[in-house]
């Protein structure tokens, strides 16, 4: 479902960690209802830009415009508040608290009643197939369990950008297909999503527009199809195997 | 299977009402006796150590608050001064009653607390506690050295000494005869800091906190304020302690730099905040309901070397850190979560033979 | 009025290099491999006692308990972090970098050493009288004890071998590893609670060596512990955590501070400026704490 309106802006956006470059002057746009892929190889600087949008850096430079809010800089909390939530790609989860009770944190955000909060939470872990987890602490729970709790805390929060950093990295084909399903559903609700991923085909699937990054730069950008086309897709992150796979 | 799943569920929610009830039953009975207490015991011995335990239980449960938001304070006994010298220079200077003492005595804890808690909560829990250990030290230095600023008498090292009233008899002062009024008036304390800190805990904020000391990064991430919580939690622990400082100097009728603002009572607070479970509701009156009737015993027992109570009281610390870190209310949390297992184990087979 | 400065001066340098000497163990046991080890200065107590007893009963020179000293507090402090301390490292991850476990627990020992103290060698202070406690030399200004000037020779060799050790040896670079990332140099084949140990052990040996240069002129009691530690971990952290020169530094500067104070205000309050220092420097300027990197 997407519209014309504009909701991110990065413009122009730096950061360097002493010596070391991880954004090269970013661009990015995102359209509300958009689901864009953001790819590349390790170390392009794909999570430093997350971390950049929601707060845990400030940009060395360049702005970074929110639904009209400029939010470089700001605090976490303070981008979450305006609609922006993220996933880790090292899973945090509050260790004491059950699978409901994480989401439910988040649910907190703009459901000040534990009890609603709770209900909220509830629909999520159908919502994830997580029934069978729901009262096990973070602490007992897997990895792929761990990355769909953090999915259903960013839902819960009620923001309309996501930022999911690897959400299914370790996830059997099954479980691959239930996140696609879930996150298909709440794009098609109207929620913005900006995916980090290494799956190619969820990738490809799931998008509808993809953005290379490497080393800090935006290398090339487009529909899926012109991105894996494009020889220097291929050249830097792809491989002539998906190349050669995918004719 | 959709019906099985109901049946659980059913059968689920039944248990946690079950469980409810027993915890409201349980609380029921527990303030019954404590209110009958007076009237059953008469030994003024045995009522002393009870009002002991009473109060340092309150004092661990708001040293218990800060730890509910993730950092270990060291210093608690610097409020506890506070509000203690707030009171009795309040009372014996410009003769305000000490029930309005407590407001004051937890207000200027609340202002030191803004203090020495704005720029130090954000510090790695080690850091914190040793900022909170320096600040307490300071306070008692100031105390110790200072005989008055301008027309405040501050007492310096023997501290400031209240007058008894009437003979002691002067509730309208804080001042009562024997041990029951100053029973009621802590259990009553206690009751309200235990009532306030479980509501609290099923609440946002709780839910925020219990966020906040598993990850900040992940909490902040959710719209969490970090700062502004545990500021709040720790301001409230502020006041509170304030005005258990002040019902100590009553008791005492007494404020003692050399006690009150000890690194020694930093320790007890926080050691019996340990034993009996350090971010939970009730574990730290738990922790005081163990370890003070067993250094009263050990203090009668042991009279002649009065150091072994401090060497058991490191071991025990030195054994809860090594075997059990989530102190003894730990211990009963595991054992209530073994026992519901077991219990919603045996709930299954039974659908499941219905089913069948 | 300038020769009470000059005094001052000197006594602060004294004094800030007995600091230094007190607190370069806890510089390579909590500013190396951050572990919080509360009970330090009781820890050097204990050795303090020993060399009295050595120098009481068998009559050998406070200087030459030195080594027997080292070798028992080696041996000690190997133990405590071995059995003790180790089970907390093993519970807590390798990012919790300082577990506050470790804290509470050597509060707790601190308080059993300090109490066992107080019951087996009773209140009162000692002191030792050798032929170095009554040495003294005239300097113009003042006249000076020997046995006080000690401290700072033995500071300034005891802080470089120290730093030798831990930059330049085999040894050192391992344990520099471990405080780093224990997890990373577990990888590495590092038995990193043998070295945690061996570190704890280096740590109580060289404060012991150092602290038993203070006999002399030092009065001792079972309750001198916990103020020596407060005023080893303000020294430790006003000098940048892992800097062993920077320790010494700190040491003089906290000995200036509070000798140069007693010139004007009365003698405790000059504790009071130490510790407020410290606070202001843990929260404005924690150069050595590292603040937290985020994601």
């Amino acid at each position: 479902m997407l519209s014309d309106e504009l909701i991110l802006r990065v413009h122009d956006v730096a950061k360097a960690f002493g010596g070391l470059v991880a954004v090269d002057h970013a661009h990015l746009e995102l359209h509300r209802g958009q689901l864009i892929g953001l790819i590349g190889p390790n170390g392009a600087g794909k999570t430093t830009l997350f971390n950049l949008i929601a707060g845990y850096y400030a940009p060395d430079a360049g702005t970074i415009t929110f639904e009209g809010h400029e939010i470089a800089g700001m605090k976490p909390y303070d981008v979450c508040r305006l609609g922006i939530a993220r996933t880790f790609q090292t899973t945090k989860p509050f260790l004491e608290c059950t699978t409901i009770e994480n989401i439910l944190v988040g649910a907190l955000l703009r459901e000040p009643s534990v009890k609603k909060a709770e209900s909220i939470a509830e629909r999520i872990v159908d919502l994830l197939d997580l029934g069978a987890v729901a009262q096990a602490r973070g602490s007992e729970l897997s990895v792929p369990n761990r990355k769909l709790l953090e999915v259903g805390r960013t839902i819960a929060t009620g923001s309309t950008l996501l930022l999911l950093d690897e959400p299914m990295a370790g996830l059997v084909p099954t479980e691959k297909e239930q996140v696609l399903k879930v996150l298909r559903r709440i794009n098609a609700d109207g929620r913005s999503i900006i995916i980090v991923e290494h799956d190619m085909r969820a990738v490809m699937s799931l998008c509808s527009h993809i953005v290379l990054l490497d080393r800090g730069k935006v290398l090339l950008e487009g529909t899926p199809q012109q991105v894996t086309e494009d020889p220097r897709a291929i050249a830097a992150y792809l491989g002539d195997d998906y190349a050669a796979a995918s004719n | 299977m959709n019906s099985e799943n109901t049946t659980q569920l059913g059968l689920e929610e039944a248990a946690r009402r079950s469980r409810r009830i027993v915890g409201i039953v349980l609380a029921a009975v527990l303030i019954a006796a404590g209110l009958a207490l007076p009237f059953v015991v008469r030994d003024p011995y045995f009522m002393s150590v009870v009002i002991l335990c009473l109060m340092m239980g309150y004092l661990s449960a708001t040293w218990g608050i800060i730890s509910q938001t993730g950092q270990l304070s060291f210093g608690h006994s610097a409020f506890v001064g506070l509000g203690g010298y707030t009171s009795t220079i309040l009372y014996t200077q410009l003769n305000v009653t000490p029930w309005l003492g407590i407001l004051a005595g937890g207000a200027v804890a609340v202002l030191f607390g803004v203090i020495i808690g704005l720029p130090t909560l954000r510090l790695r829990g080690v850091y914190f506690a040793l900022a909170t250990l320096a600040f307490a030290s300071i306070l008692q230095i100031v105390a110790l050295t200072t005989l008055r600023i301008g027309p405040i008498v501050i007492g310096a090292s023997p501290g400031i000494q209240i007058n008894l009233v009437n003979s002691g008899d002067a509730p309208q002062v804080f001042q009562f005869q024997g041990k029951m009024g100053y029973y009621y008036v802590i259990f009553g304390m206690l009751c309200l800091v235990l009532l306030l800190s479980f509501i609290l805990n099923r609440i946002r904020i709780g839910y925020y906190w219990r966020a906040i000391r598993n990850d900040e990064d992940a909490a902040e991430s959710l719209g969490i304020n970090v700062a502004r919580y545990r500021i709040l939690g720790f301001l409230l622990s502020c006041f509170l302690t304030g005005a258990g400082g002040v019902f100590y100097a009553q008791y005492l009728l007494a404020v003692d730099p050399r006690r009150i603002l000890g690194l020694g009572f930093s320790t007890e607070i926080a050691l019996m905040g340990i034993v009996g479970g350090w971010q939970s509701v009730f574990g730290p009156v738990i922790g005081s309901a163990v370890l003070v009737p067993i250094s009263e015993f050990l203090r009668a027992r042991l009279s002649a070397i009065p150091q072994m109570t401090t060497v058991i009281y490191g071991l025990i610390l030195v054994v809860f850190m090594v075997f059990l870190p989530q102190g003894i209310n730990g211990l009963i949390v595991k054992a209530v979560k073994e026992l519901s297992t077991q219990a919603s184990r045996r709930r299954r087979h039974r659908v499941e033979k219905t089913d069948a | 009025m300038i020769n009470s400065f000059l005094s001052a001066l000197v006594l602060g340098i004294e004094t800030g290099c007995i600091y230094a000497v007190v607190a370069l163990g806890l510089s390579v046991i909590f500013g190396v491999i951050r572990v919080v080890n509360f009970a330090h200065g009781t820890i050097l107590m204990l050795s303090l006692y020993l060399s009295y007893y050595l120098f009481t009963w068998f009559k050998i020179e406070p200087y030459a308990t030195a080594l027997i000293a080292a070798g028992a507090a080696f041996v000690f402090g190997y133990a405590v972090q071995f059995i003790v301390v180790r089970p907390i490292f093993v519970r807590e991850k390798a990012y919790v970098v300082e577990p506050l476990g470790v804290l509470m627990l050597m509060a707790g020992v601190d308080m059993i050493l300090s109490s066992v103290g107080i019951i087996l060698f009773t209140p009162y202070v000692k002191a030792v009288r050798s032929i170095f406690s009554v040495m003294t030399v005239n300097v113009g200004f003042s006249t000076l004890n020997i046995s006080r000037m000690v401290p700072v020779p033995v500071a300034v060799i005891l802080t470089t071998l120290t730093s030798w050790l831990l930059n330049k040896t085999e040894t050192g670079n391992i344990i520099r590893a471990v405080g780093q990332n224990r997890d990373a140099a577990a990888a590495c084949g590092i038995n990193v609670h043998h070295i945690y140990a061996l570190t704890f052990g280096i740590g109580c040996a060289v404060t012991a060596l150092g602290g038993n240069f203070l006999l002399p002129f030092y009065p001792i009691s079972p309750t001198i512990g916990t103020g020596l530690t407060i005023k080893a971990f303000v020294v430790v952290v006003l000098g940048g955590m892992g800097s062993i020169y920077g320790m010494l530094a700190a040491g003089v500067i906290v000995g200036l501070i509070e000798s140069i104070s007693s010139v004007f205000m009365p003698g405790s309050f000059a504790t009071l400026v130490a510790l407020a220092v410290f606070i202001v420097i843990i929260v404005v300027k924690p150069s050595g704490l590292m603040g937290r990197i985020r994601i």
